[in-house]
């Protein structure tokens, strides 16, 4: 039974995915464009950004697409009033958590919040912004860590975890306190575990994570994961 | 954060059938980075090892390091991760997510005040303001003689009889400005009384 394939409609066009697919991954299959920022292809679904929440029909509740598996029969709307409201505000919150000002960024107009900013229409945030001052660890030879432009999308930490295997990052604290840490809490240049694969600056979505006198174009490669997936002999 | 993992019935029946222990794993590093070979960490170490370094049991092991030390230090931190291989920074993650564990160390008397919402709305935040002015003591900090120690925590479980303020581990209910500081005041003069039963000892 496993092995048929599932029915649902997505947007009105009738689709079918193999079992166990999440929303997402349909979606994509099928060129229905769902936004994300916290998803990258290879790492294990987060679900943490809630822009690719989509609506199905029959339940009240939004659902994230990149965790949500299909089920036959489903009815799923990706694109309606509410859901690019409810994107907007999502959007907006995490503008205003930390401390974004594009003109001084060095991932200005290679960044994938600001990106998404323009394409869903956020010009403005009508939270009260937190300005935060978290102190910038650039003490690594060249990896630099600004924890001010941090979205918390944990894509860093899950490559370094699941495709580096060394675990150097993790998420400290909690809420609002939430932060991106390296070891014990230790300056990135201190740290024990640390490869210097950069990969975490390859997938950072926004400029937390750099590289020192190199062009955040050139760091930037969200591919890195699945490139080196494939190559993996053994999966 | 943590995967727990269970024992199948089928493998905890077998260990028990043929009573053979499964060889515990030895930590690498044993003593290092300054920690002192001392009872406390002994009676770590056989806590670990009864719960066979396993990385499942990471809760259970940072309770016991507080329960023992009184806090989580630096150095015994470093020390379990390297016994149950698990990453530093997941470690750390998990030792600063919850608001149970401390990192700091806390002084001879711990108060705490529940500021979960319905003490808060009980007006918890007065009795808090009070203690901060009169024992000369920042939230989340303790005096500067080490006498006094002053932590905020989400709910302590007895909104009925909210505000509460726990004193030690005392519970004082229906707590009220005057009861309070008159409290805590008759406990910084009475004998010393160890929240933590290894603090001094070693």
């Amino acid at each position: 039974m496993d092995d048929e394939p599932i029915e649902l409609i997505i947007d009105g066009i009738q689709v079918s995915a193999v079992h166990d697919a999440t929303i997402l991954e349909v979606a994509k299959q099928y060129g229905i464009y769902i936004p994300t920022l916290c998803d990258l292809e290879g790492l294990t679904s987060f679900s943490g950004c809630r822009l690719c929440l989509v609506e199905i029909r029959g339940s009240p509740k939004l659902y994230p697409a990149c965790t949500t598996p299909v089920t036959s029969g489903m009815e799923i709307i990706t694109n309606s009033e509410k859901l690019k409201e409810y994107r907007k505000i999502c959007l907006s919150l995490l503008l205003s958590e930390r401390t974004h000002v594009c003109s001084v960024c060095i991932a200005n107009n290679n960044c994938e919040l600001q990106d998404l900013s323009n394409k869903l229409g956020v010009d403005h945030v009508s939270f009260e912004r937190n300005w935060t001052k978290h102190t910038i660890d650039s003490g690594h030879d060249f990896l630099v860590i600004d924890r001010n432009r941090c979205i918390l999308c944990t894509r860093c930490i899950r490559v370094c975890q699941e495709i580096e295997g060394a675990h150097t990052l993790d998420l400290k604290n909690r809420g609002k306190d939430s932060q991106i840490t390296i070891d014990f809490d230790a300056l990135w240049g201190d740290s024990c575990s640390c490869t210097a694969c950069r990969k975490c600056a390859k997938v950072c979505p926004t400029g937390a994570i750099y590289i020192e006198d190199e062009l955040i174009s050139k760091t930037k490669d969200k591919n890195v994961v699945s490139f080196l997936l494939k190559r993996r002999m053994y999966k | 954060m943590i995967k727990l993992t269970f024992k199948k019935k089928s493998e905890s029946f077998l260990s028990s059938q043929s009573m053979v222990y499964a060889p515990l794993k030895k930590p690498k590093v044993l003593i290092s980075m300054g920690l002192k070979n001392d009872k406390r960490l002994l009676k770590l170490e056989r806590f670990l090892k009864k719960m066979e370094y396993k990385g499942s049991a990471l809760l259970e092991i940072l309770h016991k390091t507080q329960e023992i030390y009184g806090y989580l230090n630096e150095d015994v931190l470093k020390y379990v991760s390297e016994a149950i291989e698990l990453p530093l920074s997941h470690v750390y993650g998990v030792a600063t997510f919850y608001s149970y564990f401390k990192l700091k160390q806390s002084g001879e008397h711990v108060i705490t005040a529940c500021m979960g919402t319905a003490c808060y709305v009980k007006g918890v935040e007065k009795i808090i303001s009070a203690i901060e002015k009169r024992f000369c003591v920042k939230r989340g900090g303790s005096t500067a003689d080490g006498k006094l120690s002053l932590f905020i925590t989400r709910c302590i479980g007895a909104c009925a009889i909210g505000p509460t303020i726990l004193i030690d581990d005392n519970v004082v209910g229906n707590a009220t400005k005057d009861i309070v500081l008159e409290r805590i005041a008759s406990t910084l003069e009475s004998e010393k009384i160890y929240t933590c039963r290894y603090s001094k000892n070693s």
